[in-house]
């Protein structure tokens, strides 16, 4: 009885330690140089300064330049599976291999020029000061925005502010077909406010000095 | 100075052979899609595009006779009646019968061109008894297909541009001869030939286009609204169009590539198609089970 107990065990325990295995081996290592081939839908949109998306409501599309590499290919995925909704990024996102999306994240993890930011950002006003805390953005995106602690998480200091709002929205957002994001984590943390509060939060987020940029085509070939 | 004209005439010649030469071994007609130096329209592949060519020409026929005839009078009188020859210009006001004339001989050459167009127009726009319904929603940059009723519904994909090709147009592609240049795409949309095929467009951010000019067909994608239009393509083969509305940077990089295959091929590509389908659907519902048994 207790051999085959501990074969059991140790079988579940091979077993355990092949998942892990294979989860470890499913990481793909993304290229830099291969990525700048693949960018060409990307630049349509986020390599154009001030470049506009109009649905569902029209706002300036995020700068994905010195993003980190962990957090595009999270996103990428999550748009490819469906848990962010979003008809174009999907449609971008399907034609995506595991591979191109690493290419990718790596051209632009190290595109644009790199910033030396202040640890702390510039002190919010009490209201401000409250959502933040209410919310606890920094315990994950960093104390100064820029930081994450994990880096599959965004840096969003400096993000489009248009663009923080809407993306805080789509985390509300349940049941529609083509809108919203079901991020289990950002989806509590959104639901606990208002849309004005959002907005306040990501007017203040959007003022932080950040990394991200968006770095435009040479207009010479 | 004698010497040299002839020294850079040779050179233009031999320039000129050069690129005769290139051009001899370039890019080859392309079936359904552009042709090399082509002049006319696509040669048509279905009822509505063949009736766009006869009216086409019916219209540059008129259109000619009515040149040629006005500037023939206008030239001959301005010849034969010259001020030189000792020729008097009229002095006369007015003149209704004249007035009625230049009125009434347009109107009836309009009518006359109007009544077969107005024919076609309506034809084009008859989407109805469709035997398959195809959804074509444009995207920043491709385009995707479901089908949603008639034989296949329900498959569903989205076709984009070779990414070869793609990075290729970045050095203007010099010295590659490809027929389907920038119109090579990973999945056709695949429809059976001799069946009404009722395309519904639509967009998912700013106004595209369906087109192909092949079919005669060419309908705005409209982000919020559907409109639609239709084809009976009446000979197998591929059919090549371009997005035609500009729809942003990447506008010139979203083909539109329609396979046309006889019934029984159109019938096995849906099987396979849906059994491609069934089975990336399947372990997902092995997990659902999963999960519902936890």
């Amino acid at each position: 009885m207790q051999s085959t107990f501990t074969r059991l065990l140790s079988a579940a325990l091979a077993l355990l330690a092949f998942s892990f295995q294979s989860a470890n081996a499913q990481e793909v290592k993304g290229n830099p140089v291969n990525g700048e081939a693949k960018i060409a839908m990307c630049i349509g949109c986020h390599g154009i300064p001030g470049y506009q998306a109009s649905f569902p409501e029209v706002y300036k599309v995020p700068m994905i330049s010195r993003q980190s590499a962990k957090y595009i290919v999270s996103s990428l995925n999550a748009y490819k599976s469906g848990e962010r909704k979003h008809p174009t990024m999907r449609s971008v996102a399907a034609g995506l291999s595991d591979q191109d999306m690493a290419d990718i994240a790596a051209y632009y993890d190290g595109h644009g020029p790199a910033v030396t930011l202040p640890e702390q950002p510039s002190a919010p006003s009490a209201r401000v000061n409250e959502l933040l805390t209410k919310g606890a953005c920094n315990s994950c995106h960093g104390a100064n925005f820029s930081k994450p602690i994990d880096a599959s998480y965004p840096k969003i200091a400096g993000q489009n502010r248009d663009y923080l709002y809407i993306a805080l929205k789509s985390y509300k957002t349940d049941g529609n077909a083509t809108w919203g994001r079901s991020n289990p984590v950002m989806g509590t943390i959104a639901k606990q406010f208002s849309n004005a509060e959002l907005k306040e939060l990501a007017n203040y987020i959007g003022r932080q000095p950040g990394e991200l940029h968006v770095v435009p085509q040479s207009k010479f070939r | 100075m004698m010497n040299s004209t002839t020294k850079t005439f040779a050179s233009g010649l031999l320039w000129a052979g050069a690129w005769v030469a290139t051009a001899a071994h370039a890019v080859n007609d392309l079936p359904g899609g552009p042709a090399v130096r082509q002049l006319n329209m696509h040669p048509p592949a279905t009822k509505i595009a063949a009736e766009q060519h006869s009216l086409h020409w019916m219209m540059m026929i008129i259109c000619m006779l009515i040149f040629v005839v006005v500037f023939g009078v206008m030239f001959y009188s301005i010849w034969k009646h010259r001020k030189s020859v000792g020729h008097k210009p009229a002095s006369f006001h007015e003149s209704v019968k004249v007035e009625i004339a230049w009125t009434v001989v347009p109107l009836i050459i309009v009518v006359i061109m109007a009544i077969p167009a107005t024919r076609a127009v309506v034809a084009q726009k008859d989407t109805s008894n469709a035997d398959i319904t195809i959804k074509a929603t444009g995207y920043q940059w491709r385009w995707g297909y479901d089908y949603l009723k008639g034989e296949g519904d329900g498959i569903s994909f989205i076709s984009s541009l070779d990414n070869e090709q793609r990075v290729l147009s970045n050095t203007g592609a010099k010295g590659v001869n490809l027929d389907n240049y920038l119109l090579k795409v990973d999945n056709p949309l695949v429809v059976p030939v001799n069946k009404k095929i009722r395309i519904i467009t639509t967009s998912s951010d700013v106004i595209h286009a369906f087109a192909v000019p092949s079919f005669g067909i060419k309908q705005d994608a409209i982000p919020g609204f559907v409109r639609d239009t239709w084809f009976k393509a009446e000979m197998t083969g591929d059919f090549y169009g371009q997005c035609q509305e500009l729809c942003g940077k990447e506008h010139a990089y979203m083909p539109i590539h329609v396979k046309v295959l006889s019934e029984a091929d159109y019938s096995a590509w849906v099987k396979t198609q849906q059994t491609k389908k069934s089975a990336e659907a399947q372990p997902a519902q092995q997990v659902a089970q999963a999960n519902t048994a936890k």
